[in-house]
């Protein structure tokens, strides 16, 4: 049996956890949900994550700084970021930076599912290449 | 004293000569940033509509009342902002805000790439390989919006801006010195009728966003503008706004000195079973529509086969007062012929008169007529996709001659569209030939006119008289109908239908 994808949820308004973590859990996937950014960084040096879901504008900590650490310790794990404040430049931003995708709200569970499984999917075709290599 | 409307690259250095003049003028200053920030506030969803020109949207997504309000919103915020006729703007695209009022100078502004690339490897902490990656990427991405926002490819075309200034060689403050200069010439002061225009379009946004503000009329296909304080709206027939909702939902609005509320006059109706905003009919129609000043409405068929699996109406997805934080219920998918993006793109071009889908055959379709629709033409497009050409054929037939005596309208397929209202390569062949014909024989007739009067009357006349009487039967008709056919394409060239 394949093992569950393990997914960090980091919003600091507690609502969007609340409504993401069922969605994501009924696709199969181990979910963690964090309205303090600070914290859920601590949890991730202890418990590294295959996907983390983080906004953008938080109050302890910005988005693009949690997408420069994660890069930093732990390149493999796909960061996709949410947020109402999307501009041209802060999509780009993050995706130089290395962000695997951006998703401006208001989004529909459909767009957040469909970019989840393509993350998905790269996890599993890096780690079958790690394997045969 | 004008307006400074600043339009620069990203990362380029608009704002840093934007701020440069404030501090040489005093003058109020407003920045995009700052624009997108209360658009944002104001429920506007900027990010759905920056993240459409990155991404593709879903075919459903109806994004073009969104961009009408993000417009409406910084036109209102622009005018607003003018104090004592005096403002400096800094975006991308301040030079295409507030068309024809006089008193802007548009700046446009030209970074050189290296300090474009140095400030993105200071500001976002980038390596100068992503900084220049960053950098192409957003371009074009700017590029994009534009096209996506304000319909036009502008660029750095210097057709639109009023001053042009490349950083090259010059700095900040010299340039800042140049606009100072230039804001003192008295082709920018500002004049009646510019000031006038700027009131109008200050009126027209703020009518726009209360428009949508208001729930009887924010779904409403409405044409607004403002004429000398006069606030014009239009409305589509059938829609469930009239005069009186127009007007309560506009009740109190500042410095309108009237308000009119007319039904649109003309409209044309398309009927298909599957549309696509990007066919050469919808090219065609559209074409038209400019030309007559019409709006379009869509009535997709869904031929009668299908009619059984006559869906349920949707039902918004959770629009409660429940707070999402931004993250939406799915809404259930359907095909819908290609009829939203149709919408869409009629609406961003303010053609759009309505869309219905009706199930069942041709007389579901002739029911239609007897709801009273206010058209000028009906075209019918591919129709009875089901069946094969000569059935089709049949069916279309059919059905336009019913339209045609229920509606009592000019009823036409859309194939006809081109031969019939439009100029194209076709009709450009066509009016040099049939020219080349009537010069031929206007040659031919002077040069041989003893002969041509001696049959017409001399002793060719006399000799063989019923052959004059065949040639001027026969040669009077085809010439007339030559001559009738170039001027008929020449006016139709011109745009006189």
């Amino acid at each position: 049996m394949e093992e569950a994808i393990s997914i960090m949820v980091i919003d600091d308004e507690p609502v969007v956890g609340q409504r993401l973590k069922p969605m994501l859990e009924d696709m199969g996937h181990k979910v963690e949900v964090f309205v303090n950014p600070v914290e859920a960084m601590e949890q991730f040096k202890n418990q590294p994550v295959d996907i983390v879901i983080t906004d953008i504008r938080m109050d302890d900590m910005e988005g693009i700084d949690i997408l420069e650490q994660i890069q930093f310790s732990r390149p493999e794990t796909k960061v996709v970021m949410i947020t109402g404040y999307a501009t041209l430049e802060l999509a780009r931003e993050s995706m130089a930076k290395g962000a695997f995708d951006f998703i401006a709200k208001p989004f529909k569970f459909k767009e957040i599912r469909n970019t989840i499984g393509k993350a998905v999917d790269a996890i599993k075709a890096e780690s079958e290449s790690r394997v045969r290599a | 004293m004008p307006i400074i409307m600043i339009s620069g690259a990203p990362h380029g250095l608009s704002e840093a000569l934007a701020k440069r003049l404030q501090d040489l003028t005093g003058w109020p200053m407003l920045g995009r940033r700052v624009l997108l920030e209360e658009a944002r506030k104001a429920g506007i969803k900027v990010g759905r509509l920056k993240t459409a020109v990155i991404k593709s949207i879903g075919p459903q997504e109806k994004l073009a009342r969104e961009k009408d309000l993000y417009l409406a919103f910084i036109t209102k915020r622009l005018c607003e902002s003018v104090i004592d006729d005096k403002l400096i703007y800094c975006g991308r695209f301040g030079h295409l805000l507030c068309p024809g009022v006089s008193h802007r100078i548009r700046v446009g502004l030209t970074t050189p790439m290296h300090v474009r690339i140095k400030n993105v490897m200071e500001q976002l902490n980038l390596p100068r390989e992503k900084a220049i990656t960053y950098l192409e990427q957003i371009d074009a991405d700017v590029a994009k919006w534009s096209k996506f926002i304000h319909r036009e490819t502008a660029g750095q075309d210097p057709r639109y801006y009023d001053l042009c200034l490349n950083l090259q060689h010059i700095n900040v403050e010299y340039a800042a010195e140049m606009i100072v200069q230039m804001a003192e010439l008295p082709a920018f002061a500002a004049t009646k009728e510019s000031r006038r225009q700027l009131a109008d379009q200050l009126l027209a946004a703020r009518a726009r966003l209360r428009l949508a503000a208001n729930d009887q009329t924010k779904n409403a296909e409405l044409g607004v503008r403002a004429k000398d304080g006069k606030l014009i709206v239009t409305y589509m027939p059938r829609q469930k706004v009239n005069e009186k909702i127009i007007k309560n939902a506009l009740a109190g609005l500042e410095d309108c000195s009237e308000k009119l509320c007319t039904p649109a006059e003309t409209s044309i109706l398309w009927i298909q079973e599957r549309f696509d905003p990007e066919s050469e009919a919808f090219n065609q129609i559209n074409q038209l529509a400019q030309r007559w000043g019409a709006a379009v409405e869509l009535l997709r068929v869904v031929p009668a086969a299908g009619a059984e699996e006559r869906p349920e109406p949707i039902k918004p997805a959770k629009t409660s007062d429940e707070y999402t934080g931004g993250v939406e219920d799915d809404e259930p998918e359907r095909d819908d012929g290609g009829l939203t993006r149709t919408m869409d793109e009629l609406i961003a071009e303010g053609r759009f008169a309505g869309a219905r889908t009706i199930y069942g055959d041709k007389n579901d379709i002739l029911d239609v007529g007897q709801e009273g629709g206010n058209y000028s033409l009906v075209v019918i497009g591919e129709m009875f996709l089901d069946k094969g050409h000569e059935a089709r054929m049949r069916d279309t037939r059919e059905l336009a001659i019913g339209i045609r005596d229920r509606f009592k309208v000019p009823v036409i397929t859309s194939s006809e569209m081109q031969s019939r209202f439009l100029f194209g390569k076709r009709q450009m062949i066509k009016l040099v030939s049939y020219a080349a014909l009537v010069a031929f024989i206007y040659l031919l007739v002077f040069k041989f006119q003893d002969p041509i009067l001696s049959l017409l009357g001399g002793s060719l006349h006399e000799q063989w008289k019923w052959l004059s009487s065949l040639a001027v039967g026969l040669f009077v008709p085809f010439v007339a109908y030559c001559y009738s056919t170039v001027t008929g394409l020449l006016l139709k060239a011109v745009g006189i239908d």
